[in-house]
């Protein structure tokens, strides 16, 4: 298990396909909603590469890189600056690949109330990194 | 919730994204304060033009006036010193010098952490005025309040204050020299859903300024300003940190 801490998801594991991201209970429904909106727009994505409108997916690109890791989704974050660089370069092949990734990604993640708090999480953080030095 | 030793602040925030915009709003009131959202600049710049507010948070890339642009606009032309606290994807060192060079108090980039957040926008706010924390006691001149047994006394001298008027004056004392909008004086003594004409916050303010002498006589005068708000004013010393809207 892989333990981290972000603003929001407090700490995430993989387990076979899915990637579980506990999210601390105050701003869990947030969170829900923005994974939520996050599949809807990437539908919207692949309609915008049909038309080789770059200049939108630009700017979801660069969206999702800003809000992405606020919400301690860091691989969200890192795909929507690939995005963003991939569409201002208009490179459609990258994007299409860029977008299959983040479908693949968005389709994997599990939320789930974190249990324990921030504090407890950086504990166990600590202590996994001084078991392993 | 309000952490033990903060200071609720009015804030608003300009941010297009609603992922986005909902976090830093949720996290703001989670953490005490009162946050008003916008997404488009000119709705804030119009808004700026009627109410008051702790600290403004902005984002650069916003539909039709950016976020450098308002800010420069809100220095220049309004000289409006509320302050700023840049919140954006853009990372460059040019557009940081830039928006610090137009006035930004801080900046951080996107994506933010929600106690490192929270800090900084705690933190430009104390930079610019003296941030009390609401559960502590304070003196300014002649008043001394204590907000443990929530009593004000102006030379020794208790003074008869319901709770509403007391958490207006406590306001004002707070903010001596600061213009404050009525919207923002509504929202932080009666709350953000509280139905409050017009009419009954200048009858407690009105009752405050008698209550507590705040006359030139006394070296005080507490100043309406024409549809706009009201400021407390010490006559023997200079004013800060004053918008010059009126």
């Amino acid at each position: 298990m892989s333990l981290k801490t972000g603003a929001m998801s407090i700490g995430h594991q993989a387990t076979g396909g899915a990637e579980i991201c506990f999210v601390e209970r105050d701003v869990f429904d947030l969170a829900k909603r923005f994974l939520e909106r996050q599949v809807r727009c990437v539908d919207a994505l692949w309609a915008a590469m049909q038309e080789r409108d770059f200049e939108r997916i630009r700017k979801t690109g660069h969206d999702l890189k800003g809000s992405g890791g606020a919400y301690g989704l860091d691989a969200l974050s890192y795909l929507g600056t690939e995005l963003e660089n991939a569409a201002s370069a208009q490179d459609g092949d990258l994007v299409e690949l860029l977008l299959a990734t983040l479908e693949q990604q968005l389709s994997a993640i599990e939320l789930r109330v974190a249990a324990i708090g921030q504090q407890e999480i950086a504990t166990q953080v600590s202590a996994v990194a001084g078991s392993t030095t | 919730m309000l952490a033990l030793g903060r200071s609720t602040m009015r804030v608003a925030l300009l941010e297009d994204d609603p992922n986005q915009s909902e976090l830093l709003a949720r996290w703001l009131e989670m953490a005490g304060h009162r946050c008003h959202a916008f997404d488009k600049g000119a709705e804030l710049l119009r808004d700026l033009e009627r109410e008051t507010y702790d600290a403004l948070i902005l984002d650069w890339t916003v539909p039709d006036v950016s976020g450098v642009e308002v800010l420069r606009r809100l220095r220049q032309k309004l000289r409006h010193h509320t302050p700023v606290l840049f919140v954006t994807a853009r990372q460059q060192e040019e557009d940081i010098v830039n928006a610090l060079k137009q006035g930004a108090d801080d900046y951080m980039i996107k994506p933010v952490r929600r106690h490192e957040f929270l800090a900084r926008v705690e933190a430009v706010a104390r930079r610019t005025r003296a941030l009390t924390p609401e559960n502590s006691s304070f003196e300014t001149e002649s008043f001394r309040v204590d907000m443990q047994t929530r009593t004000l006394t102006k030379n020794d001298q208790s003074l008869e204050l319901t709770t509403k008027d007391f958490e207006l004056a406590t306001l004002f004392l707070r903010n001596i020299g600061r213009l404050m909008s009525r919207g923002h004086i509504r929202e932080m003594v009666w709350g953000l859903d509280a139905n409050v004409t017009s009419r009954t916050l200048d009858t407690h303010v009105s009752r405050v300024r008698n209550k507590l002498g705040l006359t030139p006589e006394t070296g005080w005068r507490l100043a309406a300003v024409y549809r706009y708000g009201y400021r407390l004013e010490q006559l023997n010393k200079p004013r800060p940190n004053i918008p010059e809207e009126e």
